[in-house]
Parts: structure tokens; C-alpha cells; sequence
């Protein structure tokens, strides 16, 4: 029997630059990396990049246009607010603000509802049942309104934000790790572990937490946006933070009463809040397909 | 299907309850009323007033009793007065109402016209230009602040243009601007629930059945496909009347509406707390009574809870 060997098989040609570029750009999340990329290292460098003190005002340059007016300068790079503060700077600065907040709120609701979902889901029964009731009734409570009520009664203060918004950022943790938990736990490595006498702390830390991580990184990078998002309506409403503090939805507040002669002054920091959400946004999504390819269809 | 309405009740009563400890709490953590409006002679020296207030407002009973007789008016809808205006809270309230639904109403049907039709087409014509318009409205109406879209509607739409009013209500067209601002955030949540959901029963199998079967694409997807894609986003129609509820706030304070949402913030700048609760509950409760009605609604419109029992 003799074989035939094509001695030219046909070589694919090699796709173009372009079409290489394209699939890359729809296969791994560029643009929200690179989104996220700046926003990390604005926030982390800020006193290195921001030209001038966020809370400096000059009141010769209140209002000062943007770079590319005519009576623009290169002092003020796009522009400055009612007081002469550079908004450059402030959005700069309002960076760092928002990456510390949301990693201040997102580290207290880890550290509550990873523990809080792996019991509920593990242990079942009971308990699962009332622990789950306690995540309903918060998720029903009016986080806007009651953030409205706390500042009467507080007055603008950062810790009480940070509170707020961790109370209602665990129970989302919660819910995702006890689902998680419910399907592992039946598992036959579980099972196994649990024959061969480990410890109930035991299982929950080596078998079971080790599963749930991507849910949580994936809920995680979800829920910074939506956090960042609620704390500037806060904000914005005179309910957040205080005002000492360069947080952009306190901008967009106070250049609101300047919007027909200083639109830059509320226009530039809500144009990062809605970069920064969209990015972490869009790469919470992503991530999530990435863990669960099933997904990857729909989404 | 008893029992799963049953723990729904349970709950929102729940809920409605925790609210009321709160804000009842809060109003104690300001401290004794007393000392508000009574002199330090009055508060440390002479208590003989401080003594007649305390009988006459309750004030010298313990808190646990004072919330209880506190609740009891509550239910009865008695909020006590505004400080700043002198009158009852709900009156205050209730004539906010109506400007507040109707906002309210509008970005509903406003978000639901565009969020269905588009999630649809989008599952249905996958990867096409559609698809992409739909997802990006999804994506970037999620991260839109509603107050900084309000600011920037109104700088290019009033300010520029001059198309439309800047704020406050009257004609139908003192709606658009705001409506857009109050439906966009729900838009793109609704808008992801349904193409998502339709993209799952387009592939699920009773879908291809009726394909196979001959059965023409108009009725695949309106009848096969859509009225079972429709029973996601109705449970997320809570979170849809939360995200109005709390649009509202902002949505109003930007466009300077007559609402419930704007007096609550105006009441927090003013210091009326008793306006704050007052609103704080009714929201509370309007919220309570749409989230049961939804609950039940989709226990009606899908017979696995119906028939399961349990959520």
C-alpha cells in the first residue's frame, strides 16, 4: 500500500495586522484594562501628577476656561471651578478618593460575607434559612433615603459613608459565596474530606473557600462600580462625603450652580466617574465569562 | 405557592419594621428632644418643665414603650409636623405624591419601550450592529451617573439648544428631559436581563423543537421564546422600582421636581428630620406593597413557583 504524502499541504495564510489586532481587542478586556490601568496609577501617583493642590483656589482664575478657549490657559488644563480650584488636579485627586473608598467598603464586605455565605450555604438547615432572611431584609432597605437620614443626624461623615456602604455591600457577597458553597459542598472531594475526618473549619477554609475566590473576584470587580456610582449620588445629594474631601460627585454638585459659565467644573468629573464604572463594569463581565465559559454565550 | 408568599410577607413586615427601628432609633441618637427647645436652666436646674414635657410628649417613659406608642402612630399615619413648615408631615408628603408617580410612571414606560424591543432584537440578530447598539446602551447605561446625564441633557438640550426647559414642572415637554435621566440607569439593566434571558430560551430546547417542527421565526420568538424570556426581568422589577425609587432622589434635585425625593434632600439641608423619616417610611412602604404584588404576579405568571411551593 503506498501513502501519498502532500508534500504542499495548503498553509493557512496569516491573517492581517488587522484582523489579528480585532480578535485581540474582542478577546481579552483592552479597553477597560487600560481605563483601569490610568485610574490606578493617577490615583496611586496623584500628588506626582496632579499640577497643582486639589484644594488650592486662586479666586483670580475662578472659572478659568479650559486649555482650548480662546481666553484659555495652560495653568488650568481643563479649566477650573467657581473657586479657582484646577479641575485637573481635583479629578486627579478624586481618583485616589475613589480608589481608597471602594477598597475600604469592598475589604469590610469580604471579610463579612465571605465567612457570613460559606456558613449559611455549608451548614444548612435552620440556619441557613434565618441568616438568609437577615441579607433579604437588607437588600430591601433604602440605601439612598437612609443615607439621606444619617446625615441629619451625623452630619457628612466619612466613616458613617464607609459604613453605610459596606452594610449594604456584604449581603451581595453573601448570597454569591453561599451559592457557591451549596454546589461545592457536595462535591466528591468535600465528601472525601469530610470521611477522612477533617474539621469542619477545616473543610470550609481549604475546600471550600479556595472554590468560591472567582465568585467573589468576579462580585468584587462587579460591585466597585455600582459602589463608586452610589457614593457620588451620595455625594452629590450633600449626603456623602465631606466637603473637604476632592470626591468627584462632590464636583459635579458644586459646579452644577456654574453649568452655563464653567460646564467643565461638573462635566470632567462626572465624565471619570462614568469611565471608571463602565470599566470596572465591563471588566467584572468579562471576568466573569472568563471563569465561566458556559456564560460566554449570553453575556 | 402559601408558603412562598407567605415568607415574602414575613419579610417585608420584616423589612418595614427594621426601617421603623432605625429611623425611630435615629431621632433618639440626636438626643432628648427636650434639650432641643428647652433653655440649660430648664435641663439642669429647675426641671419642673423639663418633668411637664416629659408627661405631656411621653418623653419620660422608657424608649422601648416611647417606640412602641411612636409606632402605633405611625401605622395610623400620624409623622408629627415639619419643623420648618409648621403642618403635618404627610400632609407635606402627600402632595408631593402625585408629581413623584408620574415622574416615576413615565421613566417605567419610557425604559420598558426601549429596553424590550432592543433586548429582543439583540438576542434574536446576535453579532450584528444591533447586538452591539444593545450591548453598549447596556454597558455605558450602567455606568451613567444620573445626576451628571441630568447636567449634561440639560447643558446641551436647554442651555445650547434652547429645545427644552431647563427644570420644574408644566408641559409635557418639562418630562423629557427629566424621564430620560430617571429611565436610563433601569433601561440598561432591564435591557441585559432581557436579552440575556431570551438568549438562553432561544437555545434551549422546546425553542428548537418548534424550529424543527416548521414553526415559522416570528412565532418562535414572540410566542415560544419572549413570553417565557419576559419572567426574569418582572422578578427584577423590584430592583427596577429601587433604582426609580432611588433615580427619583437624584433625578428631582437635579430638574428642581416637585416630588417626594426632593423634599427629602431639601428637608436634610432644612434639618426637618421629621420630614425625612416621614418620607423614609412611605417609600419604605410603597416599595413593600410593589415588591408583594410582584412576587405575586410572578408566582402567577410561572407555575414552577406556583407549583414548587418554595423560593
Amino acid at each position: 500500500m503506498e501513502i501519498t504524502i502532500d508534500r504542499n499541504p495548503t498553509v493557512r495564510p496569516r491573517d492581517s495586522y488587522q484582523t489579528r489586532a480585532w480578535r485581540f481587542v474582542r478577546r481579552w478586556p483592552v479597553v477597560p484594562a487600560f481605563l483601569l490601568a490610568v485610574l490606578l496609577i493617577t490615583g496611586l501617583l496623584a500628588p506626582v501628577i496632579a499640577p497643582k493642590d486639589p484644594n488650592e483656589s486662586n479666586l483670580r482664575a475662578r472659572n478659568a476656561s479650559p486649555i482650548w478657549y480662546p481666553d484659555g490657559s495652560a495653568t488650568h488644563l481643563l479649566g477650573a471651578d467657581h473657586l479657582g480650584r484646577d479641575v485637573v488636579s481635583r479629578v486627579i485627586y478624586g481618583a485616589r478618593f475613589s480608589l481608597l473608598f471602594a477598597s475600604l467598603v469592598i475589604s469590610i464586605s469580604t471579610v463579612i460575607g465571605v465567612p457570613y455565605g460559606m456558613v449559611s450555604g455549608y451548614f444548612g438547615g435552620w440556619l441557613d434559612e434565618g441568616m438568609m432572611r437577615v441579607v433579604d431584609v437588607i437588600f430591601a432597605l433604602p440605601l439612598i433615603l437612609l443615607g439621606l437620614a444619617l446625615v441629619v443626624v451625623f452630619g457628612q461623615r466619612l466613616d458613617v459613608l464607609i459604613g453605610l456602604l459596606a452594610m449594604f455591600s456584604w449581603p451581595g457577597t453573601a448570597r454569591q459565596v453561599r451559592a457557591g458553597t451549596l454546589s461545592l459542598k457536595t462535591k466528591d472531594y468535600v465528601l472525601a474530606a469530610r470521611i477522612s475526618g477533617a474539621s469542619t473549619s477545616r473543610i470550609l477554609f481549604r475546600h471550600i473557600l479556595p472554590g468560591v475566590v472567582s465568585t467573589v473576584l468576579v462580585l468584587t470587580t462587579l460591585s466597585v462600580g455600582g459602589l463608586i456610582l452610589t457614593e457620588a449620588i451620595l455625594s452629590f445629594l450633600g449626603a456623602g462625603v465631606p466637603p473637604s474631601i476632592p470626591a468627584w460627585g462632590l464636583m459635579v454638585a458644586d459646579g452644577r450652580n456654574y453649568l452655563t459659565t464653567a460646564w467643565w467644573a461638573s462635566f470632567f468629573p462626572g465624565l471619570a466617574i462614568v469611565l471608571t464604572v463602565t470599566g470596572f463594569n465591563f471588566l467584572g463581565d468579562w471576568l466573569r465569562d472568563f471563569f465561566d465559559p458556559r456564560l460566554r454565550q449570553r453575556a | 405557592m402559601i408558603r412562598y408568599l407567605l415568607i415574602r410577607v414575613v419579610i417585608l413586615l420584616l423589612t418595614l419594621l427594621v426601617v421603623s427601628v432605625i429611623v425611630f432609633g435615629l431621632t433618639r441618637l440626636q438626643g432628648d428632644p427636650r434639650a432641643l427647645f428647652l433653655s440649660e436652666y430648664d435641663t439642669l436646674v429647675d426641671k419642673s418643665l423639663w418633668n411637664e414635657w416629659g408627661r405631656k410628649y411621653g418623653l419620660d417613659k422608657p424608649v422601648t414603650v416611647q417606640y412602641l406608642i411612636w409606632l402605633g402612630k405611625v401605622t395610623r399615619g400620624d409623622f408629627g409636623d415639619s419643623f420648618r413648615q409648621q403642618r403635618p408631615v404627610l400632609d407635606v408628603v402627600a402632595e408631593k405624591i402625585p408629581n413623584t408617580l408620574q415622574l416615576g410612571l413615565a421613566a417605567f414606560a419610557f425604559s420598558m419601550v426601549v429596553s424590550v424591543p432592543l433586548g429582543v432584537l439583540s438576542a434574536v440578530r446576535k453579532g450584528t450592529v444591533w447586538d452591539y447598539a444593545g450591548r453598549s446602551l447596556a454597558l455605558l447605561g450602567q455606568g451613567l451617573p444620573p445626576f451628571w446625564l441630568g447636567l449634561v441633557l440639560i447643558l446641551v438640550f436647554a442651555v445650547k439648544l434652547g429645545w427644552l426647559p431647563t427644570s420644574q414642572k408644566g408641559g409635557p415637554d418639562h418630562f423629557i428631559l427629566p424621564v430620560i435621566t430617571l429611565g436610563t440607569l433601569s433601561l440598561a439593566g432591564n435591557l441585559r436581563l432581557v436579552r440575556s434571558s431570551m438568549l438562553e430560551i432561544l437555545d434551549s430546547e422546546f425553542v428548537k423543537l418548534a424550529r424543527a417542527k416548521g414553526v415559522s421565526r416570528v412565532t418562535v420568538v414572540w410566542k415560544h421564546a419572549f413570553r417565557n424570556a419576559l419572567i426574569a426581568p418582572l422578578t427584577h422589577a423590584g430592583l427596577l422600582l429601587v433604582g426609580l425609587l432611588t433615580g427619583s432622589v437624584v433625578t428631582e434635585t437635579v430638574f428642581a421636581w416637585p416630588g417626594i425625593g426632593r423634599l427629602a434632600v431639601t428637608s436634610v439641608t432644612q434639618n426637618d428630620y421629621p420630614v425625612v423619616s416621614g418620607v423614609i417610611l412611605i417609600f419604605t412602604v410603597l416599595y413593600v406593597a410593589a415588591a408583594l404584588v410582584m412576587d405575586l404576579l410572578y408566582a402567577i405568571i410561572d407555575p414552577r413557583i406556583r407549583l414548587r411551593g418554595d423560593s
